[in-house]
């Protein structure tokens, strides 16, 4: 479980200052701090991805187990990135979860059809949110099974 | 009478000087014509003034046409053969009253013609203006819709902010904050928490139209066994009896037939007296023309001259720090669901008596009193 652990590389992408603070918070409470990654916005997240310009170095840079994504973010949203992702045979493995305030409808249809792994509405409080970090972890670092990273 | 003036149309009020007129043009004319011809040529001639003057100017020009023709080729011909020629000139101005009539008919269809396509015309400016205003109409929808996707994501977006560092400020430096700060900082948080049931509140109320499904058959028994389930904590909570006598089909939408049972049920057991169980009744009953919803309770009732204040946006009878909570949405939205069903909502209450509400929609048939935005969809459930 430990050394399962030690491989997680969370990644969130958001353009929210304080949503990212929020996250750095909860992440911290659930002592996974180190594991936890940020990015402003789609392109970053495909710079990120892709390991180019300030993310080559893949030991600042470790690919990430998954993806907390926002789908309302500047220069490339999160709907842009996610479609990216799920169309490339390199990323495509990687869970993504959008974390979002949108509750709206076709937000959520759109993502599924986009191949998003979960969909999460932005919980109101801060224990909610460390409650997420929680479970989200839990499941994808512990429970399931994910194809073996190239 | 009416006869003539169908054929002549009823906009000619001055016949008789369009006759004189054309006496006055033709009868020179054809006499020139006949002197110059001089002949049986001259009579088919003469048609094409009857015919053109019919097809051009109107059925009275034509008679008149027809009219100064006879006249002056009786005349001529008279004066050139003398009446022991009378056989030939009765068929010649017979033959011209003949062209004539058929002047005159030409000439009132032409004119009816010309009247259709006014008619045409102004039927396509109508309905330009119509489209025009359909256009807008779904452009301010579109807008509504906009405004309430702004409403729950943009404002609520600080709202969440506010409420998740205020209450990490209250653990984390509670020590530092003491008693009082704390008190403030959940004082704050409490309002968070309302303006976004405020918020959700408005939302719901918009949405009415912004979410609106087109009409169905909905069968309310259905419904309100539906209802029923949603509702059923609440009912073991507070140790409701509800009774339903519920047995009718009509046409609405069936999500907002399903929000107005909610709400309506859903206060019902909530404004009930502290040691008294709710004992509600539901009932419809169907006639030809309506269908009249009525929901009876026991609870604790209000003074009749709030029965249509009740029915606004976010008003409430009873303060923030009672034990009714709500942001008093509801029954607005049960409102604006009957007014876009073509119905009424109205309520009768005394305090300590329990209320009565009742709702009167038109049983089938029904249309919504809205344009969609989303034309198109047709009877979805149906």
């Amino acid at each position: 479980m430990d050394q399962k652990k030690s491989s997680v590389v969370i990644l969130m992408a958001d353009d929210d200052e304080d949503d990212r603070l929020m996250a750095k918070e909860a992440f911290s409470e659930v002592k996974l701090l180190n594991h936890f990654y940020t990015v402003e916005n789609g392109e970053e997240l495909m710079n990120y991805l892709t390991r180019k310009g300030k993310y080559a170095d893949p030991a600042l840079s470790p690919r990430p187990g998954l993806v907390l994504l926002d789908l309302n973010m500047p220069k490339k949203d999160g709907r842009q990135a996610l479609a990216e992702i799920k169309a490339d045979p390199a990323l495509r493995h990687i869970p993504i979860v959008v974390l979002t305030t949108s509750k709206a409808e076709e937000d959520i249809l759109r993502s599924y059809d986009l191949g998003v792994n979960s969909f999460i509405v932005k919980p109101v409080t801060f224990d909610q949110l460390v409650d997420i970090m929680k479970t989200l972890t839990k499941y994808w670092f512990e429970i399931v099974e994910l194809p073996p990273q190239a | 009478m009416a006869n003539f003036r169908l054929i002549f149309g009823k906009n000619n009020r001055k016949p008789m000087l369009v006759l004189l007129a054309i006496l006055a043009v033709f009868v020179p004319v054809q006499s020139l014509l006949l002197l110059v011809m001089g002949d049986d040529a001259t009579l088919s001639i003469s048609t094409v003034p009857i015919l053109f003057s019919g097809w051009f100017l109107g059925p009275w020009w034509a008679v008149a046409a027809g009219a100064g023709m006879t006249i002056c080729f009786v005349l001529v011909k008279v004066l050139s053969l003398g009446l022991n020629a009378w056989f030939d000139i009765a068929v010649g101005g017979a033959s011209i009253v003949i062209f004539t009539l058929i002047g005159v008919a030409i000439g009132r269809v032409e004119q009816l013609n010309r009247l259709l396509r006014q008619q045409l015309e102004a039927r396509r400016i109508a309905e330009a203006a119509l489209e025009s205003r359909t256009q807008q109409l779904a452009r301010s929808n579109k807008e509504l819709e906009q405004f309430a996707y702004i409403a729950s994501h943009d404002l609520q977006e600080p709202l969440r902010k506010i409420s998740a560092f205020g209450s990490r400020l209250a653990s984390k430096y509670c020590d530092v904050l003491g008693e009082q700060g704390v008190d403030y900082v959940t004082r704050m948080q409490n309002a968070a928490v309302r303006m976004q049931s405020l918020i959700d509140g408005l939302l719901s109320y918009s949405r009415v139209t912004t979410k609106a499904q087109p009409f169905s058959r909905v069968d309310l028994h259905v419904i309100a066994a539906d209802v029923l389930v949603d509702l059923e904590t609440k009912i073991k909570d507070t140790g409701a009896t509800v009774r339903t006598d519920v047995a009718a089909v009509i046409d609405a939408d069936p999500l907002q037939m399903r929000q107005l049972f909610q709400n309506l049920v859903g206060n019902a057991l909530k404004y009930h007296a502290a040691d008294v169980s709710p004992v509600i009744d539901i009932r419809v009953s169907l006639t030809d023309k309506e269908c009249i919803i009525t929901v009876v309770d026991n609870g604790i009732g209000f003074e009749q001259q709030y029965a249509e204040q009740i029915f606004g946006v976010f008003t409430r009878l009873h303060g923030r720090s009672s034990e009714y909570e709500g942001s008093g949405i509801g029954l607005s939205v049960c409102r604006k669901i009957v007014d876009r069903h073509g119905g009424t909502i109205g309520a009768r209450s005394e305090p300590g008596k329990g209320a009565t509400f009742t709702v009167r929609l038109p049983s089938s048939h029904a249309q919504p009193m809205d344009l969609h935005s989303n034309p198109g969809t047709g009877n979805v459930y149906s």
